[in-house]
């Protein structure tokens, strides 16, 4: 892992830490990011750069996909993505 | 995606399959995360940079969520892969986008200080020429004045002082402290208060007189003393005396005439 990967890693956990995250959810974000590819971390980075306000909708909006994910729920992942889009075009 | 990266995510430990039509889903959502803003959209850096965030943080909440739910299911690395190249074009993208808005909105700005600048450079030049415009009104109305001030000197007959020259009155309204260059001199100031020898203006009649009378009583004793001889009569004698003394010569001549 590169240097510039690694030093944005460490923003990441800070950044998480010291959020009003619960401490569950903290540890979800620490699970995942510690496995992630330096795509997926330098996405996460740039979301904590630009939209740091939007950490707790993102955090709800994470688990909403992980259900549905895990329960295969193709409806409910797809209305997440047109809750997405719809809020992208009225930004 | 690096082949280091995906066999790494081989490795992670998980349950459960994406189904098709979830991977289909998740592909759906990569292509709207991955599109790139249209430049019309003009954004301002600020905009760009939230915008940016939030498709940044949905997409990163995708990978969170698939690393939570599936982590290492080899069947899920399509879906893996689709995010993270999603992920590489969506950065690439952000980067873009935030340069395009920066570059607008320093365009936006330089052009508001050329506005600016020309914008002062007009208030300046609408001084320069209102000021120029005071000058020549005044210059104007100085020549008019002076136009005025001729045509008023020719209507009443000259300048007081030519006038005066010409033995002419000078009419009290147009007197003025500062009229000549030694200030307003009245005509009789001039001339004297008991007359001159050279004809000038008459006293009142009672001194008239008694000059008369004078010349007259000079007379005859000049006569008697003559004995009828020339008369003479000095230089600066004033005209009311002269002329008591020589019409009383002509009467003591008449007389003596009249005796012979």
């Amino acid at each position: 892992m590169d240097n510039d990967t690694k030093n944005k890693i460490g923003d990441l956990v800070r950044f998480i830490q010291s959020s009003s995250l619960s401490e569950e959810d903290r540890n979800l974000w620490f699970n995942a990011i510690t496995q992630m590819p330096k795509e997926a971390i330098q996405t996460l980075w740039l979301f904590m750069k630009n939209a740091p306000q939007d950490l707790e909708e993102m955090n709800e909006l994470m688990k909403r996909k992980r259900d549905a994910l895990l329960k295969n729920d193709v409806e409910g992942f797809k209305k997440i993505v047109e809750e997405e889009k719809s809020s992208l075009e009225n930004s | 995606m690096e082949g280091k990266d995906l066999e790494k995510l081989d490795t992670v430990e998980g349950a459960g399959e994406v189904s098709a039509e979830l991977q289909e889903a998740i592909k759906t959502e990569a292509e709207i995360l991955g599109k790139e803003a249209s430049p019309e959209q003009n954004f301002t850096p600020e905009v760009a940079w939230r915008l940016n965030g939030r498709r940044a943080g949905y997409l990163g909440a995708s990978a969170l969520a698939l690393f939570l739910s599936m982590p290492g299911t080899v069947k899920a690395a399509d879906t893996f892969t689709q995010i993270f190249n999603t992920s590489a074009r969506v950065v690439e993208n952000i980067y873009k986008e935030q340069r395009r808005a920066e570059d607008a909105q320093r365009r936006a700005e330089n052009e508001k200080r050329k506005i600016e600048v020309q914008r002062e450079r007009d208030r300046l030049r609408s001084e320069v020429e209102l000021e120029r415009e005071q000058q020549r009104t005044k210059q104007q109305e100085i020549r008019e004045g002076a136009g005025v001030a001729r045509e008023q000197i020719k209507e009443r007959g000259g300048l007081n002082r030519e006038r005066s020259r010409k033995g002419q009155p000078i009419p009290a309204e147009s007197r003025s402290e500062t009229s000549g260059p030694f200030g307003n001199t009245s005509s009789s100031a001039r001339e004297g208060q008991l007359g001159n020898t050279s004809g000038g203006a008459e006293v009142n009649p009672e001194v008239k007189k008694a000059l008369m009378d004078a010349g007259r009583v000079q007379a005859e004793e000049d006569y008697k003393a003559n004995s009828g001889g020339r008369l003479f009569v000095k230089a600066d004698a004033h005209p009311s005396w002269t002329q008591g003394y020589v019409t009383r010569w002509l009467e003591l001549k008449e007389m003596e005439k009249s005796k012979k």
